[in-house]
């Protein structure tokens, strides 16, 4: 999953890079002001948008404003120092999914972050079951048939992605651009790569592939009886 | 403390005005009663006296007079005696006195007492001819005749006369009392709806909207309009301290949030000693940025509570040695970005302000002017001392401000834009801090700035005496 935050504080948005990053396995992306958070939030290879309010060249609640303006559906979370009613229901009303007042607990923020991505693609339970895999979001675990599979941490983003949305074909360019940030030098034949390490893995001991291949379109979760 | 009643006042002191003219009155209407009916009394008297002098003809003895008052109505408490020459009394009022009176005494008007009653008596002398036509010319005899009334009856009457005024006066009193009272009451209405208005005033309500009465009534017109602008000012002030306490809950928010995010993931996992050092390090910068918000919150709220107190005389020190402190102690800096510090000072500035705030104004200044500068140019630093007054200009070959920001740089915690946000270190509170050294002094400070050419700072300072 990649989310964007938007902050104009460097050493609040480096903590929090590194926390997504780390503990949540995220591609992160960081714009120091509402204009490059603008432009880089309309490129739609966003699962969630972690937002400040007060920014310079453009406020968040002009940013988020615009966003939903040009239907833009990416969740977003608000982070505020400002307290009061008033704005959260303003917030809200603008088009933001949650907020979190400054300080923050930063375990809160991840799981908010991340409750946030699976409602965004239809799913209320942080535990992902299809077919016989069981995907755990919050102790980041694969398991097929109870047997606990040791999957890179790129391999479990990629499953993680297409578990999200079964038998959905997704691109080889989708996946690049949600699994991977700007910081992240990457090559076309990187995905086919993990992706026949993640089906070796996924696969091992069973007669059929989890992951189905569809030259020229992408890839998809499916559940079909092993081909013969 | 006991209250006072303007209304109260007014009307006992018209009521006592009043009761004083009353009094007056009353004196006078005695005065003028008992004179008329004293008057019309003597008159009735001597009109009697001369019917009664008319009564007295000839009696049978032809030789004499007598006194016949058939036909003639005399009071029945009124007094005469007829006397002729001789003494021989011709007629008497049946209560005459016992005691004769003093022919002393006699005038034409006279007033004597007796049992306790004050009688006014006439005193007439008239002539009887007996037989003029006799040839010895008739007998002459001469009448004295003395006439009195009481004078109780009259003055009676002069105490029913002047009751009547009093009584009159006193339901007058009363009557423009209640009246007074209620045209006080409606004449002050204005000043009540006015303290109404001014009721309703409160933290959260600033809205002051003199009523109509109040603006249209003269004596009160000046009242309102000095509530309405110290409301104002009030206001100004009030919402000032408001926006000051929420910048910097703000502030101090987001630079807590930092110290927690570091600390929190530095313990989201098991790491390494070196890599547990390396997070502490961080925090603690983080930590100490936070102590400097503070400490800098903290400086400009005590200059703000401090700066109606101008500073005072007896505080001094030479602005051109702190100007050369600060430059000194930024020449470390200047020569990394490859800034080279020009200062141009004409020998000792004194300026009323303590050896501290001189210090903080010039390196706010001069640091600004260095993390403002494009690398490789140059900042000037200039001090003048002319008619009485230090001049301070700092000039950078900076990014500029923009026109539309220039306005609110010395609001404190205002950023402008991306490049002077948080990320040069600032807090957004240094020109508000110097805005507040330079009024203490009952000095200026200015910007100028041309976008991508330069900004000048000039601090004006009257020169201390000292």
């Amino acid at each position: 999953m990649r989310v964007l935050i938007v902050e104009d504080e460097a050493r609040l948005a480096q903590n929090l890079a590194a926390a997504l990053r780390e503990a949540g396995s995220f591609a992160v992306d960081h714009a120091p002001d509402g204009i490059e958070g603008e432009l880089l939030a309309k490129q739609g290879c966003y699962d969630a948008i972690i937002l400040d309010l007060m920014l310079p060249g453009q406020t968040g609640q002009s940013l988020l404003r615009r966003l939903r303006a040009a239907d833009d559906p990416t969740p977003v979370l608000i982070l505020t120092a400002r307290e009061g009613a008033e704005s959260v229901i303003e917030l809200l009303n603008a088009g933001a999914d949650d907020y979190l007042s400054k300080p923050f607990d930063l375990g809160e923020l991840m799981a908010r972050v991340k409750a946030l991505i699976r409602r965004g693609k239809g799913a209320a339970h942080p535990v992902f079951r299809f077919a016989d895999v069981e995907l755990n979001t919050l102790e980041q675990i694969v398991r097929r048939n109870g047997r606990l599979l040791d999957l890179s941490p790129t391999e479990y983003r990629i499953l993680e992605y297409l578990m999200h949305r079964p038998r959905v074909i997704v691109s080889r360019k989708e996946l690049l651009e949600h699994l991977y940030d700007y910081n992240w030098e990457h090559h076309s034949n990187v995905i086919e790569a993990h992706i026949s390490n993640l089906r070796r893995k996924l696969d091992e001991g069973t007669d059929g592939s989890l992951i189905e291949t569809l030259r020229h379109r992408g890839y998809r979760l499916t559940a079909q009886s092993p081909v013969e | 403390m006991k209250s006072r009643s303007i209304t109260r006042r007014l009307i006992i002191a018209v009521l006592l005005l009043e009761l004083l003219a009353a009094l007056a009155l009353v004196a006078l209407a005695t005065f003028h009663e008992s004179s008329i009916r004293f008057r019309a009394f003597d008159a009735t008297l001597q009109s009697r006296a001369a019917t009664l002098l008319g009564a007295v003809g000839e009696a049978d003895d032809p030789a004499n007079v007598m006194l016949d008052t058939r036909g003639i109505t005399i009071p029945k408490r009124d007094l005469y005696s007829v006397t002729d020459e001789t003494g021989r009394i011709l007629g008497q009022s049946p209560h005459w006195l016992k005691e004769p009176i003093d022919p002393a005494v006699y005038e034409a008007l006279f007033r004597v007492k007796r049992n306790g009653q004050t009688y006014r008596f006439v005193h007439l002398q008239g002539t009887r001819i007996i037989d003029p036509g006799d040839k010895n010319g008739g007998v002459i005899h001469h009448i004295t005749l003395l006439y009195g009334a009481p004078t109780g009856p009259i003055w009676h009457e002069v105490r029913e006369a002047v009751s009547f005024y009093t009584f009159a006066s006193l339901v007058l009193l009363t009557l423009t009392g209640i009246i007074m009272a209620w045209f006080l009451r409606r004449g002050l209405a204005p000043l009540r709806e006015l303290a109404d208005e001014a009721g309703r005033v409160s933290a959260h309500q600033w809205q002051f909207t003199p009523p109509e009465s109040a603006r249209t009534t003269r004596e009160l017109a000046p009242l309102a309009d000095a509530i309405e602008a110290a409301l104002l000012r009030l206001q100004q002030t009030f919402q000032q301290q408001r926006r000051f306490t929420s910048d910097a809950a703000h502030e101090l928010k987001t630079d807590v949030a930092i110290v927690k995010s570091s600390l929190q993931l530095l313990s989201m996992r098991p790491r390494a000693v070196d890599e547990y050092q390396e997070g502490l390090e961080v925090a603690l910068r983080d930590c100490n940025r936070l102590e400097s918000t503070v400490q800098e919150m903290l400086t400009l709220a005590g200059m703000q509570y401090t700066a109606h107190q101008t500073a005072s005389p007896t505080q001094a020190s030479d602005l051109a040695r702190c100007a050369q402190e600060a430059v000194h102690r930024f020449a470390p800096l200047a020569q990394l970005r490859q800034i080279n510090v020009i200062l141009a000072t004409g020998g000792a500035a004194m300026v009323a302000l303590d050896e501290k705030e001189s210090t903080l104004l010039c390196t706010n200044l001069i640091l600004n002017a260095i993390q403002h500068s494009h690398p490789a140019s140059s900042v000037q630093v200039g001090l003048r001392s002319e008619h009485g007054q230090i001049n301070l200009t700092v000039d950078d070959q900076g990014e500029g401000i923009a026109a539309n920001i220039l306005p609110h740089v010395f609001e404190p915690f205002f950023r402008g834009d991306a490049s002077r946000d948080r990320k040069s270190g600032g807090t957004g509170l240094g020109l508000a801090i110097c805005k507040a050294i330079c009024e203490r002094a009952a000095g200026s400070i200015e910007i100028f700035s041309t976008l991508n050419t330069g900004t000048r700072v000039l601090v004006q300072l009257p020169t201390s005496a000292s």
